[in-house]
């Protein structure tokens, strides 16, 4: 039900878009993984991860939105329904936010692109787990439960950009 | 040693203010590689930049200094202490690290106060050390020295101390973040 893309961006392209999310002049706003109804398994104070939102609610919400535009021809998206960056800190214990699904009443394709590598990642509800990797693109039926996972080891964090779109389909 | 702090001191209207702004969603903060060095990473929202207290005046690099001035002023005049001219201000939040706690440092290289007030429900301490900056290192990286006072943060807890001592902030240990107001001044 998942597909798994290594190397997906080029290294050129690839690399703009690492270095534009760990710039120290590219905000990150604290919010919440998931809220209670939504599958919240975890105690709320482990609830918390940086976001950056680049697009939502039809209409680009980030003047840094503009430095995906290759991306978004690469995964072929006809219509954007949300794009957002999460980083997730390193933690002593692996913890696993809840099972979700990103878009709710909408079917679309939901895709993560892996931004550092480490050994947290993407679980699926039938066990299958894809570990984040560097330029690593995986996608999915939005309707596929799925839940991310913080990292334990030597990375201070887990950085994934988040894109729910629609793909052309010509 | 210089040593103050104040509990309670905080009105419901400022703690509002800092659930719902600070901690709250549409605040923007910055990764920063490194505090002291490159593996203490650190998120911050810069109130004032550090600057040369000899040629340059404070620059305000956030709106929301003046909220955070107002408390500190409140806590200084309860404790008699005065200022001339904040020489630095930030807002920080660390969380869970193999390294346990940041390098030993100073954050100035003439004489300071530090004041910092803890914004959540964490576990990771300050601990100021006995050793006085010593006119060379603003980090200190492997000299040993004795554990001179360990502050646990409480929520809403202002500690104010003699900035020339060395000093770290623990990161918690629990899988917790950590987010405090430091500011220093002459």
């Amino acid at each position: 039900m998942f597909k798994i893309i290594d190397n997906f961006l080029d290294k050129k392209e690839f690399k703009k878009i690492k270095l534009m999310l760990l710039d120290s002049s590219f905000p990150w706003y604290m919010d919440k993984v998931l809220l209670k109804e939504d599958g919240l398994i975890t105690k709320e104070k482990y609830n918390f991860q940086f976001t950056h939102n680049f697009y939502s609610q039809y209409r680009p919400r980030s003047s840094f939105f503009e430095n995906l535009n290759n991306l978004l021809i690469k995964i072929n998206a006809s219509s954007i329904v949300r794009i957002k960056s999460n980083l997730l800190s390193r933690t002593n214990k692996k913890i696993k936010h809840g099972f979700h699904c990103d878009i709710i009443n909408v079917k679309c394709t939901t895709g993560i692109l892996y931004i550092n590598s480490n050994n947290g990642g993407t679980e699926f509800k039938d066990g299958s787990f894809v570990e984040s990797k560097e330029n690593r693109f995986v996608y999915f039926p939005s309707n596929l439960l799925h839940t991310g996972t913080t990292n334990t080891c030597e990375q201070p964090y887990r950085v994934v950009l988040n894109l729910n779109y629609y793909k052309h389909v010509l | 040693m210089f040593y103050k702090e104040s509990k309670n001191l905080l009105n419901q209207k400022e703690i509002n203010f800092i659930k719902d702004i600070i901690l709250g969603n549409s605040f923007p903060w910055y990764y920063h590689q490194a505090s002291t060095t490159k593996e203490c990473p650190v998120y911050t929202h810069t109130l004032i930049h550090r600057y040369d207290i000899n040629e340059e005046k404070p620059v305000i690099n956030s709106n929301v200094f003046s909220f955070f001035e107002k408390i500190i002023l409140k806590f200084c005049k309860k404790h008699g202490i005065k200022i001339k001219t904040f020489t630095r201000a930030t807002l920080n939040s660390i969380s869970f690290n193999k390294k346990k706690k940041v390098v030993a440092h100073v954050d100035h290289n003439f004489k300071h106060k530090v004041i910092m007030i803890y914004l959540n429900n964490t576990d990771g301490e300050t601990i100021v050390y006995d050793k006085r900056f010593d006119n060379k290192n603003s980090l200190l990286l492997s000299h040993k020295m004795k554990i001179l006072k360990t502050i646990k943060p409480e929520l809403y807890k202002i500690v104010c101390w003699d900035g020339s001592y060395y000093h770290a902030a623990t990161y918690p240990k629990d899988n917790n973040r950590r987010v405090v107001f430091v500011a220093t001044f002459i």
